[in-house]
């Protein structure tokens, strides 16, 4: 019975689409560049006019012929001219090529009024100046600026309400105070991506946004020639440059910076995960880590945490349950390592990464107390490109011997004949717990 | 039983039941079933409608398209448990190898089921299949007709008319 034959009222195969209430079809054209969604209007008449009732435009002039300017300016104009006078959900311009500014200011300035939502925009021209009515957008709720979007001066009065995601993709800034001004506009800001490079003129970089929750800011240098759209340029001075974190209610913190920023930051009491890549930083790595004392879960590089060789003026970290260590450094001993977890008294999970760096020195590493978490609270240990160094065998047997609630012990490696080799040493090596198991993964 | 031409009724209902139990159902396709029933006696209330005689129409759909939806639904509520993420390449994989009837058949049933992750997937395929392609293409893909009165006269197809009246939206 349950052999399918088709319900009585269910219509033939052919043109199903067309028959679609116009609802679903403009549903369906939602997911499409506006460029393809106006083609169907030469499908029939039935499909000569759904186009206009799309509340989803992206604009990207890679679509027209040639990447005509023209064209393209053309087309942006008609379709705003000619769309249902409906609010916009979501508004994407995505320029590739050179096009008159006050035409694209004037599309933007469209987008806000029509109460967009979202509103995605980056132009490979530079110097695209954000219009200002944008500032008091009461519906938006998403924000993205990529390259070549400037944020000049931003009105004291300026208030968006329902901003919640906020990504600032490699944006100028043009005004000292433009970032204060900026997020204090955004009462609920939940969600902040930035990337920055030292050419942002945002000396000094302030985040205050009281209902933040997740902050994720990349900081890059501009002599590392890993990105398309960069034109070398010499790298400015940026030895004064600051950025303040005020976040009180901030859970996840992610910063990546190979410059020299110096950090202010306040305590992040409700703080959960963290990611902090800054190496060689040493007092301004220190500033940024002092406000997260309370994270659980820590991913950090070992660059990060020393500086000269020595371990940074680190916090006690009371409630770090689970710490990810990227070892980027050739060093000679892991006892910088033992203090870092002497500063994590109830470490349940430690990772360490070995990445692609070969140590060779070995230290007796058992001189002194072993660390408070290894005798009460450390039940993973997890070792990922595991090269079998001897350096780094070393730190095997030292866990084995030192943890004693381990339960399992994980080492990542692609070389099975050596893992089974390896495998058989660390069967024989003394262990003080017993229940410990040793997985290759 | 099947060649009825009687609308959706009661036994209608068992029917479907019956399939789902055939293709063991979770609670989540039970639940999807439930709400829906809910919905339609809600509004058949709002509308003033007597509680004695609630008529519960269920959507179009045969036992094929159905079980189609029920291993989406399943695959979602197992991964949302597992890991709170779905992995995208599974739902490329799943919307990918169906064929346009079965897509338009899936769509229809997320708009009627209220399953908008599967009425957003579908709809995201159906505007891929018209990704960067000609009208002609379209219409060949999803076999649309262009309309029947211009089809008859020597005068060129009001399509291409159209096209030619309005450069700007074909460059």
């Amino acid at each position: 019975m349950a052999s399918s034959s088709k319900p009585p009222n269910q219509l033939p195969d052919e043109d199903r689409l067309s028959n679609l209430p116009d609802s679903l079809i403009c549903h369906i054209l939602s997911f499409l560049p506006t460029k393809c969604a106006v083609i169907t209007s030469a499908l029939s008449t039935k499909w000569r006019y759904q186009w206009t009732s799309v509340a989803n435009l992206v604009f990207c002039d890679k679509f027209t012929v040639n990447y005509s300017s023209d064209l393209f300016e053309n087309f942006v104009d008609r379709v705003l001219m000619l769309r249902k006078r409906s609010n916009i959900d979501s508004f994407t311009l995505a320029c590739i090529n050179t096009h008159d500014p006050p035409r694209v200011n004037t599309w933007i300035t469209a987008a806000a009024m029509f109460g967009v939502r979202e509103l995605r925009l980056s132009s490979a021209m530079r110097g695209v100046v954000l219009p200002h009515n944008v500032f008091y957008s009461r519906a938006l709720v998403a924000l993205t600026l990529g390259p070549g979007i400037v944020l000049d001066v931003i009105p004291t009065s300026a208030c968006l309400p329902s901003l919640k995601v906020l990504h600032l993709e490699v944006v100028e800034f043009r005004n000292v105070d433009t970032t204060w001004k900026l997020f204090n506009a955004c009462p609920v800001l939940e969600d902040l991506v930035i990337r920055r490079e030292t050419t942002d003129n945002a000396k000094c970089f302030n985040v205050c946004a009281p209902a933040l929750k997740r902050l994720t800011m990349k900081m890059y240098d501009e002599s590392r020639p890993d990105e398309y759209w960069r034109t070398p340029v010499a790298a400015p001075d940026i030895s004064d440059y600051t950025c303040v974190i005020d976040c009180p209610t901030l859970e996840h913190l992610d910063i990546t910076d190979y410059t020299s920023v110096s950090y202010a930051a306040s305590d992040m009491p409700l703080i959960v995960k963290a990611e902090i890549d800054t190496p060689q930083q040493g007092e301004a790595t220190a500033a940024l880590l002092r406000p997260i004392a309370d994270v659980k879960l820590l991913t950090i590089s070992d660059a990060t945490l020393r500086k000269n060789g020595d371990l940074i003026d680190l916090p006690t970290f009371s409630n770090l349950t689970k710490l990810e260590l990227r070892l980027l450094d050739d060093f000679s001993d892991w006892t910088w390592l033992l203090d870092m977890l002497r500063r994590t008294p109830v470490l349940q999970g430690l990772v360490i990464d070995s990445g692609c760096v070969s140590r060779d020195i070995i230290h007796d590493t058992c001189q002194e107390r072993e660390p408070s978490c290894l005798l009460s609270h450390l039940e993973t240990f997890e070792l990922r490109q595991f090269k079998r160094g001897e350096d780094e065998m070393e730190l095997l047997r030292y866990i084995l011997r030192s943890a004693k609630v381990l339960k399992e012990m994980t080492i990542e490696s692609w070389d099975i004949e050596k893992a089974t080799k390896v495998l058989e040493e660390l069967l024989g090596l003394p262990r003080c717990s017993r229940a410990c198991r040793v997985v290759f993964s | 039983m099947e060649k009825q031409q009687t609308p959706f009724g009661f036994h209608k209902l068992i029917f479907i039941l019956l399939i789902l139990l055939s293709v063991s159902m979770s609670a989540l396709g039970r639940d999807i079933l439930s709400d829906i029933i809910e919905l339609k006696i809600e509004s058949h209330i709002a509308s003033g409608g007597n509680f004695d005689s609630v008529t519960v129409e269920l959507p179009n759909l045969t036992g094929k398209t159905l079980a189609k939806v029920i291993e989406y639904c399943k695959k979602h509520e197992e991964s949302s448990e597992k890991t709170g993420e779905l992995s995208e390449k599974w739902d490329g994989e799943f919307i990918g190898g169906v064929e346009v009837g079965m897509l338009m058949d899936l769509f229809l049933a997320g708009y009627e089921l209220k399953i908008k992750g599967l009425n957003d997937l579908a709809a995201s395929r159906i505007g891929g299949m018209m990704l960067g392609k000609t009208p002609e293409e379209i219409r060949v893909i999803f076999d649309i007709k262009e309309d029947p009165l211009c089809k008859k006269s020597k005068s060129p197809k009001e399509g291409e008319r159209f096209a030619r009246d309005n450069p700007w939206a074909f460059q």
